[in-house]
């Protein structure tokens, strides 16, 4: 079996990198986008043991917490046994709709909490605002950055690097498009505020509501979250699949995706790989067989992406879950698995049950 | 009736002019695709267009041909260049009907300024000039006499007309009826305009039968059928 690649079979340059900020991890289909998430987390975490690590998890079906084996909540919270590492699980739509809920209760902006707030204008911006694409992702991704920043005040600590466990729907990111819709936006409704003047003002009910003056002070926001994003050094985003034909669609369209959000993607990990050809005392006609089906995917990728970092990774004989399995497993981000030597490990797993 | 009394230059042109806008009403649905090929078809963007169009239908034919499953990587390849022939056929498609557009209106200011605006400036000028005498003024009543003498201006003048030839018995209104441009001649002439006018709806009427004698596809008379009986 021939898994010769130019580029390195594994994350090393990730997982040792100094400067980056945010890593997404997505991909769609129970592909093990948690367990390579905490994996990348937690590799961080060890070989940086100066830097503080935050996992986020934006999923409103979180497992964090099951991957884990110990419970996190919207408050970030370090991992047992790790000192740098810690993790939280928020549910931005959620979050977003109480203040939402609680805004149009009261009648105008919660308080003074600035920002999104500000914006709901007490529940009439958000239906005004609501059906132009993204904006609610970046509504809820504001969300998650203010959560971040309160969490660094409240810990007396700053987190170096955030690791977002994303949601399958795949379309968080979509919000890195809205500066563009929101300046075509703006363009008409500058437009019309000139021609109509102040007779807009009167048909907005109680207060001045400055809906161009909200929506650049969003733009601005976005545009400020979107250099960061495009910025390689900075942002990147690593794909999980499995390799099935699917999964590999996903996973494609995933990549183009995010191409046209100017976001680096250059990491792959194939999960749940069985390896059969070096297990020959564990072996079956049907793992023989998934195998050989698998091999015909993973020359395709390779064939596919050839700039980018595919790293295999192996399927274990039970779940990883727990920090000392996930140690184990995520062994193979750094340097990549070799079914030759390292194919004990996947019968070595603790049980969790 | 009486010979032709007006200038044959006139009567040409204007005859010129009917015929011309009579073939651009009958052939209105080529127009697009003359407008196409005269200007577009050298141009590099519909060549460019036509070729990415060609090379999308056999990219499209070959991944159809192939299973995605075994031929992955290829099929993907294959998806990749299809969506970037489509953006750029998009882009160009616009670019096109850009160009299109400008030749529409280009075609719109040689018709105005070739066509509609001089044979407004000719029926202007020369519109009630007489073409023909009819050989008696008793064929018509008044109205009509006066307006095919001196044109459709004659039918909003025709009361202040008929006002004055009854003040006329009673007070001398040569004055005014000098002022005002009322007919009050003996010989009944055609003027140009209402020649234009009638011609222009003779070939409408003819029009209208050959299309409904021979381009309008007949109908065919409902059967009636019968129900079956429960």
């Amino acid at each position: 079996m021939d898994l010769d690649l130019q580029v390195d079979p594994n994350l090393h340059s990730l997982i040792t990198s100094t400067t980056h900020k945010w890593i997404f991890v997505g991909g769609k289909g129970g592909v093990g986008k948690t367990t390579s998430s905490s994996s990348i987390a937690i590799q961080m975490a060890l070989n940086q043991p100066e830097k503080q690590f935050l996992l986020i998890s934006t999923d409103p079906a979180h497992n964090l917490s099951d991957a884990f084996g110990e419970k996190f909540g919207k408050d970030a919270r370090k991992v047992t046994g790790m000192n740098n590492l810690s993790c939280m699980e928020i549910d931005p739509a959620a979050a977003l709709k109480d203040m939402n809920d609680m805004a149009v209760s009261q009648g105008q902006g919660a308080g003074d909490q600035g920002g999104i707030n500000d914006l709901l204008q007490g529940g009439a911006l958000a239906d005004l605002t609501g059906s132009i694409p993204g904006i609610d992702e970046a509504l809820s991704f504001m969300e998650v950055m203010k959560h971040i920043k309160n969490q660094e005040q409240g810990e007396g600590e700053t987190f170096d690097t955030v690791i977002f466990d994303t949601a399958p729907t795949g379309h968080t990111l979509r919000f890195l498009q809205l500066p563009t819709t929101l300046s075509k936006l703006l363009e008409k409704f500058g437009e019309i505020t000139g021609k109509l003047g102040p007779m807009l003002n009167s048909f907005m009910g109680n207060g001045n509501v400055d809906i161009s003056g909200k929506l650049n002070e969003l733009k601005a926001n976005v545009e400020t979250i979107r250099q960061q994003f495009t910025d390689p050094d900075l942002t990147t985003f690593v794909c999980v699949c499995i390799s099935e034909f699917l999964s590999l669609y996903e996973t494609e369209r995933l990549i183009q995706e995010l191409i046209s959000y100017d976001m680096d993607v250059n990491s792959i990990i194939v999960n749940q790989l069985l390896f059969a050809d070096d297990d020959k005392e564990h072996n079956c006609k049907r793992c023989q067989a998934r195998w050989k089906m698998q091999k015909k995917y993973l020359d395709q990728i390779g064939e596919l992406y050839e700039d980018f970092h595919v790293v295999k990774m192996p399927l274990c004989a039970g779940e990883i879950r727990g920090l000392t399995n996930l140690k184990k497993f995520s062994r193979f981000l750094d340097h990549e698995y070799n079914p030759a030597t390292d194919g004990a490990v996947i019968y070595e797993l603790e049980d969790k049950a | 009736m009486s010979d032709i009394t007006m200038e044959k230059w006139v009567l040409g042109t204007t005859l010129m002019f009917i015929i011309i806008t009579k073939f651009l009403q009958y052939t209105a649905s080529y127009h697009e695709s003359w407008i196409s090929k005269f200007t577009l078809g050298s141009t590099t963007a519909y060549k460019d267009y036509m070729s990415k169009l060609h090379e999308q239908k056999l990219v499209q034919e070959e991944n159809h041909s192939i299973s995605a499953q075994d031929n992955y990587a290829k099929w993907t390849k294959n998806n990749r260049k299809l969506d970037k022939l489509a953006a750029d056929i998009k882009q160009l498609k616009s670019q096109i009907h850009e160009q299109s557009a400008k030749s529409q209106q280009l075609l719109k200011t040689v018709k105005l300024i070739g066509l509609t605006l001089p044979f407004f400036a000719l029926k202007m000028w020369k519109g009630k000039e007489i073409v023909y005498y009819l050989p008696t003024n008793k064929m018509f009543p008044h109205l009509f006499n006066g307006t095919w003498h001196q044109g459709w201006l004659f039918v909003a003048m025709y009361p202040l007309d008929f006002a004055l030839s009854q003040i006329n018995n009673l007070y001398d209104v040569s004055f005014i009826a000098s002022k005002v441009p009322l007919y009050r001649g003996t010989a009944v002439g055609v003027s140009l305009g209402i020649w234009i006018w009638a011609l222009t709806n003779v070939l409408g009427s003819i029009e209208f039968v050959i299309n409904q004698l021979f381009l309008t596809p007949t109908v065919s008379e409902p059967v009636a059928t019968e129900k079956k009986a429960n």
